[in-house]
């Protein structure tokens, strides 16, 4: 999959935001770094099909997107979300309803899989029982990224995936991500963990100043 | 039945200076607003008994049929208007939900339990009907405001269902399941305490018709399962019918407000 963005934008009620020209390629590893509230979150939004461009190109294997084509392209990247909203109901309820998903359906799931990867990210078992609503944010988080992965896709779209987490762990989800070579993964994060040999970094800017 | 006197009304009228007398000490300032309500009320039940005459007079079943489509209209206005929703986006799906639920459902009694000949009777086929519609539409408005609204709160939630594979339907599936279960939670807790709590409506006015007891829960069990099925129905059709007028192809919430 390739993913090419060039003088894209969107335009606000009272701002203009204005993305970096990215090209994700197979296997690539970009780290997007900028301001807080530069657009990275919005960025995102708009390679999934969440927001509209205003201006600018976003193509996909070297084709212009339409609508439909979104439905196609979520189906292969895994989504982590800034406030990581996870519905809330039991967490062994959300895998099962991740799951019931028409185009989950072929991907392995297991209470061994799940159980190998809360036992990766140092979250006690007991977390399946309880609802999601209660867990802390460190705690969404995690769940978060263990969804993405149980999902078996091959690219990753992670907005701030590791903000909630401690040193050791934010060390052992980026190492995670970046080290699978087949893994396509296009990141923003303040943490410097995501900084490695083989990541480009893409800097964000904030447009917001001096534009109208 | 023993027929009221006009005369023997105007005492129940005497009944009436006690709310007013109660607003007049309190200074609650409800006296106009009562004589508003009360003056509406005439009209409108006067109005509405004449014209219910010459159907029940008439009985006849385009007549019927037309007056049970107005009541459907208006049952759509009353959703809309209260459940803050769009009108051109919510006005075919609750019309076509309230036609299909309401209707198979009275004509199912009609023709199964009450085995009429008549299926079209004006006496059971508006007044059955008209207890069946206004409980789908108390439903429908809590369900739909209930749907929508969590949609809007909700929609970072929506969209990362999306983003994990979901079609509309797959990750707007919570929220159904949370809007239809709160439509019913009136209705089941009717049931559940019928004739101990509540003394149902469809009861009362069959015992006061001149029926014994044992008819009135007859209806009283029929009409509670016509009430729980239509809600049902309706609530799950308006939504289904509605939900695709709230997104574009890509999926995107169209917020109307």
């Amino acid at each position: 999959m390739k993913i090419i963005l060039r003088n894209a934008g969107v335009l606000l009620p009272e701002s203009k935001i204005k993305f970096p020209n990215l090209d994700v390629l197979n296997g690539q590893k970009i780290l997007i770094q900028g301001d807080s509230g530069a657009g990275k979150s919005t960025l995102f939004k708009v390679i999934l099909g969440f927001e509209r461009l205003s201006f600018g190109e976003l193509m996909i294997n070297d084709a212009n997107v339409s609508d439909e084509d979104f439905w196609q392209l979520r189906r292969k990247i895994a989504y982590v979300d800034q406030d990581i909203s996870l519905p809330p109901m039991k967490a062994y309820d959300w895998f099962l309803f991740l799951f019931s998903f028409k185009t989950n359906r072929p991907a392995e799931f297991s209470k061994a899989i799940v159980g190998c990867w809360f036992d990766f990210f140092q979250l006690p078992l007991n977390i399946l029982e309880k609802n999601i609503g209660n867990l802390s944010g460190g705690e969404r988080q995690r769940l978060g990224l263990i969804s993405a992965i149980l999902l078996n896709r091959k690219a990753f779209i992670l907005d701030e995936p590791t903000s909630f987490l401690n040193k050791p762990l934010k060390s052992k989800a980026s190492g995670l991500f970046l080290n699978r070579s087949d893994w396509t993964v296009l990141v923003c994060s303040h943490d410097s963990e995501w900084m490695r040999e083989g990541v480009d970094v893409v800097p964000f800017l904030s447009s917001k100043a001096g534009e109208k | 039945m023993i027929d009221i006197k006009l005369a023997s009304l105007f005492f129940a009228g005497i009944l009436l200076l006690m709310p007013l007398a109660v607003s007049f000490y309190f200074r609650l300032g409800l006296i106009r607003e009562m004589a508003f309500a009360f003056l509406r009320m005439l009209v409108q039940l006067v109005l509405i008994g004449f014209f219910m005459q010459y159907l029940f007079y008439k009985n006849n079943m385009v007549l019927n049929l037309l007056w049970f489509a107005l009541m459907i209209i208006i049952a759509v206005f009353s959703v809309v208007k209260r459940a803050f929703v769009d009108l051109r986006k919510m006005f075919l799906p609750s019309l076509l939900s309230f036609s299909i639920s309401v209707g198979v459902i009275v004509l199912f009694i009609n023709f199964f339990v009450l085995r009429l000949d008549y299926v079209f009777d004006v006496r059971y086929l508006i007044v059955l009907g008209g207890v069946l519609l206004g409980n789908s539409m108390r439903g429908n408005i809590v369900a739909i405001n209930s749907f929508y609204d969590g949609l809007r709160r909700d929609c970072k939630r929506y969209l990362y269902l999306l983003a994990c594979g979901a079609t509309v339907n797959e990750a707007t599936l919570p929220l159904l399941r949370k809007s239809i279960k709160l439509a019913l939670q009136p209705t089941l807790a009717a049931m559940a305490t019928m004739g101990i709590v509540s003394l149902p409506g469809m009861m009362t006015g069959v015992i006061l018709g001149g029926a014994g007891p044992m008819v009135a829960i007859k209806y009283q069990i029929m009409i509670m399962i016509g009430i729980l099925s239509a809600t049902v129905f309706s609530v799950v059709l308006t939504i289904v019918l509605s939900r695709k007028n709230y997104f574009d192809k890509a999926g995107r919430l169209i917020i109307s407000d």
